[in-house]
Order: structure tokens, then sequence, then C-alpha cells
């Protein structure tokens, strides 16, 4: 049985930057860590007790498993995550989400504009 | 000395938690500048994973033994969790912390919890230290009794006035029923010109040196007047010539007892003071 996507809805601002981080490329954890830095120019930054918390429970839920090592001469204390099917359906219903948000908000902004006599 | 208190903070994580993640959560410690912020985001993930994560899941229940009888029963399937345990520890802490507080503190609530630092005052009095060694002597303070002012108006009076002396034969400052029976003898034994009458110099009157100075009229009337502002001489001068005459004095007894107010039979010092001492001793 499939799981439905909207039941993780919404996403805290942890687990959405992580899973985005994971929508590129599989990473490890560091590089999770540096992409979510990336992603919103050093203005969040996630340590590793959050990011690990936060893997542990999407890991569980699906929507993020685990690859593994991914070359011989890496680092072998290195994992590396990749999104799930439905981890891919869970982002996109987030998306989805937001934008609607997004749309509403220009709406309501565009309304309550003021007007020039 | 960093990278070991990390791999201590590693250590305090949940069993699952820490088998699962410490090796990656230890390399990025390794790749990444900023040691500090890394080991307080270590500090908070313990609290975190201890306090609001399922720990890890109990061992297999106690199995039968070989011969198919079980070594021990278990009520409950499941021992209590760390988290569990971790709160519990902070409540107790927060209560005792909360009691400790409330001790210490000014207010009713000391005199209701048992352990108060200081002593009720109204409570065996604490003002010295028992373990140094002191006097067992103890000094009690009594207070002196109260001076009675009718006792001290009397022995002035009594002594000044020669009618109470020789009335008060037995020097209690009291003329007893006795006493007043024998007042026209002891009133006898005053008159001392032997002329059968108390004048006014025989029953006290007080003229220092100027008798020779004063004249008769000027001496009848001081006598006079001292004869009525004296209780006791007033009753016993009935016709208030200023003199007791020889009738009066065998009246001495009968005259005494219109001074008893408290129909007791004794005269006592309040019943034959003069007015103005009367007055005063009683504050009016």
């Amino acid at each position: 049985m499939r799981e439905d996507p909207q039941r993780f809805l919404p996403l805290s601002t942890a687990t959405l930057h992580i899973v985005l981080a994971l929508a590129g490329e599989d990473r490890h954890g560091y590089g999770i860590m540096q992409e979510v830095a990336r992603q919103s120019g050093a203005k969040y930054k996630l340590g590793p007790g959050t990011l690990y918390d936060n893997l542990q429970k999407l890991i569980e839920q699906g929507i993020i498993e685990e690859r593994g090592q991914k070359a011989d001469d890496d680092d072998p204390r290195r994992r590396y995550y990749r999104l799930s099917g439905l981890g891919r359906g869970v982002l996109t219903a987030e998306i989805a989400r937001l934008e609607g948000m997004i749309r509403d908000a220009r709406f309501h902004l565009r309304a309550s504009k003021p007007r020039r006599a | 000395m960093r990278r070991r208190m990390y791999a201590f903070l590693m250590g305090l994580h949940p069993r699952g938690f820490r088998e699962r993640f410490s090796g990656e959560m230890l390399s990025i410690f390794d790749e990444s500048p900023g040691k500090i912020a890394l080991l307080a985001d270590a500090c908070v993930s313990v609290l975190r994973q201890q306090a609001l994560r399922p720990g890890d899941p109990a061992g297999p229940p106690a199995g039968p033994a070989p011969d198919g009888v079980p070594v021990f029963y278990l009520v409950d399937d499941s021992l209590p969790r760390k988290p569990v345990l971790l709160q519990g520890a902070l409540l107790s802490l927060g209560v005792f912390a909360g009691v400790v507080f409330a001790v210490n503190s000014a207010g009713p609530v000391r005199e209701l919890l048992i352990g108060t630092r200081q002593p009720l005052p109204r409570a065996v009095a604490v003002d010295r230290n028992s373990i140094i060694p002191a006097d067992p002597t103890t000094k009690v303070n009594v207070a002196e009794p109260k001076a009675d002012p009718w006792r001290e108006f009397a022995e002035t009076y009594f002594r000044i006035m020669p009618v109470l002396r020789a009335l008060d034969t037995d020097h209690d400052y009291l003329i007893s029923r006795a006493e007043i029976a024998g007042a026209p003898a002891a009133l006898r034994s005053l008159d001392v010109d032997h002329d059968g009458k108390l004048s006014p110099l025989e029953c006290g009157l007080f003229v220092g040196q100027r008798t020779e100075a004063i004249g008769p009229t000027e001496l009848k009337a001081m006598g006079a007047g001292f004869m009525y502002s004296q209780p006791v001489l007033s009753a016993l001068d009935a016709d208030g010539n200023g003199e007791i005459s020889a009738a009066e004095m065998a009246r001495a007894s009968a005259s005494l007892l219109t001074l008893d107010v408290s129909h007791d039979g004794v005269l006592a010092p309040a019943e034959i003071a003069p007015i103005d001492v009367a007055r005063r001793i009683l504050g009016r």
C-alpha cells in the first residue's frame, strides 16, 4: 500500500532543507550540511545533531533511504543518503503547498496595496 | 581534547542512535571548522535524544529455561525508558529546589515546613550554642513586688500623727476592732498637760519654733483647720470646736466607727487618709 505524501505535510524547515539537498543527488551528512548552507545563503545552518535526528526520522518514515558507501577511497565512516520515491512525492506535494501559499500571499499583497490618488 | 569531549558526548546518546550515526558525526567533527559550535550542538542533541526520543527497545523477555520453567516473570514487559527516567529526575530536582526556596524565604510558609533555619520565637529559645561550655547557673530575674501606695502613705502618716500612733498599738497601720475599743484610753494617754482634753498641738499640729510668736487667736484658727482637715481628728472632734474634749474621748470608739465605710470593723489607711492624699493615690 502506497503512503500518501500529504500525510507528512507540512515539512519542518530542517526537513525541507534536507529533502531539497538530496533532491539533486545523493549526499553524505557533511555534504547535506554544506548544501543546506549554500541553498540558504548561509542563513540556515544545520548542526550534525539536528541533521541526524531528522535523518533518523525520515529514514523510519521511508522518505529517505540509506545507500552506504559510494567510493572505495571515501572516508569509511561516511554513509550516503538519497531521496526515495515517497520522498520525491512528499517534496512535490510540499512544493505545491508552498506555491499555493505564495499565490495567496501575492494575491493578498496586491489587494492590500494602496492605490495612488 | 575537544574531539575527546565530542566522542564522550556521542557516547551519551541512546544506543541505537549512537551505533547508527556517531561515526558519521565524528567524521563531520573532524572535517568541520567551528568545533565549539559542534560541541554545543552535540550537547543539545544528547538532551533531545534522551528526553524526547523513544529509547532503546528492551531486551527480549525472559524465556523459559531449558527445563520449561521460566526463571522469573516480569509484570511489565519493558523496563522504564531513559527519557522517562530523565524527565522524572528533572521534575524531582525542580520540586526539591522549590521546597528549598520555600524553606529559606520569609513568610508564613516557613512556619509550616519542617527544618526551618530560624526557630520560632515561641519555640524553645535558642540564643546560645549548646556545644560551647557555659555556666550552668541560671539567673532568674524576679520582678520586685509592686509597692503599695497606701502602705507608703500609712508609714509616714502614722509617724506624724500622735493620735494614730497611740491608737495603733500593734503598729500594723490598721486600727483594729480591739484598738477602736481601746481608743478612749489611748487618747487619754496623749493628754500631756492633764487638762482632760486634747488640743491640736497634742493631736499633732506642728507650728515649729513659731509657737511663742503665734497669738492665741491665730493658733486657734490653725488648730481648727488642722482638726477639720484630718478625718480621724474631725471624727473625734464631734462638735468641731478644734479640740477633743473628755466626753468626745469617751465616745471615741463610736466616732471612729463612722469612718469605717467598708463596715469591716477595721480602719484601713484608705479610710483615714485626708481627701487630697486619697485623690492623689487613687489617681483621680
